[in-house]
């Protein structure tokens, strides 16, 4: 019975630290400053895709991820990350439309704060969405 | 094809679907393949022509034509037959209602 | 005299019980009419109400948008309120694209499985497109048609079929049109906790804002119906899901609501969630709940 107790207790706690390690890169990313943790000139290029991939990694899991004109973030992160192992000024990013690969061409400093900014944005917008969801709710906080 | 016939007031209105690609020269030479359009449509009863029409690549893909004419026709056949680029036919009746 | 007052306490228990048992769908009634008071004050004089319409044209808000606008009539979607819109519409409905695939989902209906069984045994009547989403209790989660339809393929030893298109709209679409000429209504239920919390999450999930373009479901759909994205108008939150499967003019073809649900998705910047997922079934219950009442009209040709 003791045991049970104490296997229960640690699978609690266990449980409780999961929860608040996911609410604090949720916390981390709704109070960042996007324009300073992603500038890659003031950052460097590889901490700041470091930054994208682990915020992605969040926004993936609560499938929140931005996807824009077909790429996904995943894609920019994955795709940049690679170009900037292989010191490669621009990044071709490639993606399907109608079973045709489509390619998208960028600079890999703007793809790589284009990757940053678009995971901890998605993060805020989630963390922001807690409060201001209901006014836009007809009979709730809705006024017309 | 799908047929729908109605008779009323003195009038008959037919409205017609064909299934055909309708595939324009333009559109043909694009994807690489030949060009088929519908280039003829005749409707009948009985023995009587009540629709006849020369048609071409101006016509959409499964082209839907909408005719009337004189006379209460119900409870008898509208037979429509139409042939295309490539010499295929095809013919279907439906009963008037 | 203590008996008497045992039984009276008894009875009022039991009659509290009772009372509360059909109250799970208290909060969404509410939601739902809040929703049709919203929509047909709007679209009551759009002439008139011209703060709802920012940027409307003079001759759209005169002579495009008809007057007095009623619940029943916003399942036409944005037709309800584009006059010129609705008589092409009408045009279009006196041969209707999607007729062959009502025929296409009969036959799959009938159509034998390789153990003997058809989709017969999963679905006895036909006319129960507006039944759907419901909460299953046993399960704890959403069951939609699409997952329906799905989940007999594979309890009959079947491989799943393609959520957003071909065969499984084509089941739908005979589903559809049977419940529409039946005189079916759609009948969401809302009969427990569990199932009053997730028309909850889905109904958060249609007001919070996401993707690139930060846009939730009703920045369209509710403060946005019957305004334009460019020249088209953009539709109701009310009447939005009676007339799935749609045949859309843009696909040249047949979807169901998951297919445009995620192309939703896409207009908003964000990943799609997938047609299988807690969120999209979710949210399809809330949005099936919002339309309650409304009479089934699928399947129907949108742009």
């Amino acid at each position: 019975m003791k045991r049970l107790h104490k296997i229960l207790l640690t699978a609690g706690l266990g449980v409780l630290t999961m929860g608040s390690l996911q609410a604090d890169l949720l916390q981390d990313a709704a109070a960042a400053d996007v324009k300073k943790v992603c500038d890659v000139q003031a950052n460097g290029l590889d901490k700041v895709l470091a930054t994208a991939a682990m915020y992605n990694a969040e926004a993936v899991k609560l499938g929140i991820e931005f996807k824009r004109l077909g790429v996904t973030n995943s894609n920019y992160v994955k795709t940049t990350t690679e170009a900037a192992k292989a010191k490669k000024k621009e990044v071709v990013l490639e993606y399907k439309k109608k079973g045709k690969v489509k390619k998208q061409k960028l600079a890999t400093d703007y793809a790589a704060w284009r990757a940053c900014s678009f995971a901890i944005r998605a993060l805020q917008q989630k963390a922001e969405a807690e409060s201001t969801w209901r006014l836009a709710v007809p009979g709730d906080g809705y006024k017309y | 094809m799908r047929i729908k016939a109605k008779s009323k007031g003195g009038v008959t209105t037919a409205k017609v679907m064909a299934k055909h690609p309708m595939m324009s020269y333009a559109e043909a030479e694009k994807k690489g393949k030949k060009a088929n359009f519908i280039t003829y449509v005749i409707a009948k009863v009985g023995d009587e022509t009540v629709y006849e029409a020369s048609t071409s690549q101006f016509l959409s893909k499964n082209p839907y034509l909408k005719f009337a004419f004189k006379g209460d026709h119900k409870g008898k056949e509208i037979t429509i037959t139409w042939s295309d680029l490539s010499g295929k036919s095809k013919t279907d009746s439906k009963k008037i209602k | 005299m203590l008996l008497k007052v045992v039984k009276i306490s008894a009875l009022v228990a039991i009659t509290a019980c009772t009372l509360n048992a059909g109250s799970f769908n208290t909060q969404a009634e509410k939601d739902r009419q809040a929703l049709v008071t919203y929509m047909e004050a709007k679209f009551k004089d759009a002439d008139k109400n011209r703060a709802f319409f920012p940027y409307s044209s003079d001759d759209e808000l005169k002579n495009n948008f008809p007057k007095n606008i009623k619940e029943k009539d916003f399942a036409l979607g944005s037709y309800a309120f584009n006059s010129r819109g609705k008589s092409q519409y009408d045009d279009i409905k006196e041969m209707p694209p999607y007729e062959d695939a009502i025929d296409a989902g009969e036959e799959l209906y009938g159509k034998k499985f390789a153990n003997g069984k058809s989709f017969k045994e999963c679905f006895p009547k036909t006319d129960i497109a507006g039944n759907y989403p419901y909460f299953d209790d046993k399960k704890a989660a959403v069951v939609t048609l699409t997952a329906a339809i799905n989940d007999c393929l594979v309890a009959n030893g079947e491989k799943k079929w393609n959520e957003k298109k071909g065969k499984l709209a084509k089941l739908q679409a005979y589903f559809s049109f049977q419940s529409q000429e039946a005189g079916k209504k759609l009948d969401i239920k809302i009969d427990s906790q569990a199932a009053a919390d997730a028309y909850e999450r889905g109904k958060k999930e249609y007001y919070s804002q996401r993707g690139y373009l930060k846009l939730s479901c009703a920045t369209c759909h509710v403060q946005g119906a019957g305004q334009r994205v460019r020249a088209e108008y953009m539709s109701p939150l009310l009447g939005q899901v009676t007339h799935f499967p749609v045949f859309r003019l843009k696909w040249n073809s047949l979807g169901t609501l998951e297919r445009r649900m995620n192309g939703c998705n896409k207009d908003q910047g964000e990943n799609p969630h997938k047609p299988k997922s807690k969120w999209m079934k979710e949210l399809l219950y809330f949005m099936a709940y919002m339309s309650n009442g409304m009479a089934v009209d699928g399947p129907d040709i949108r742009k």
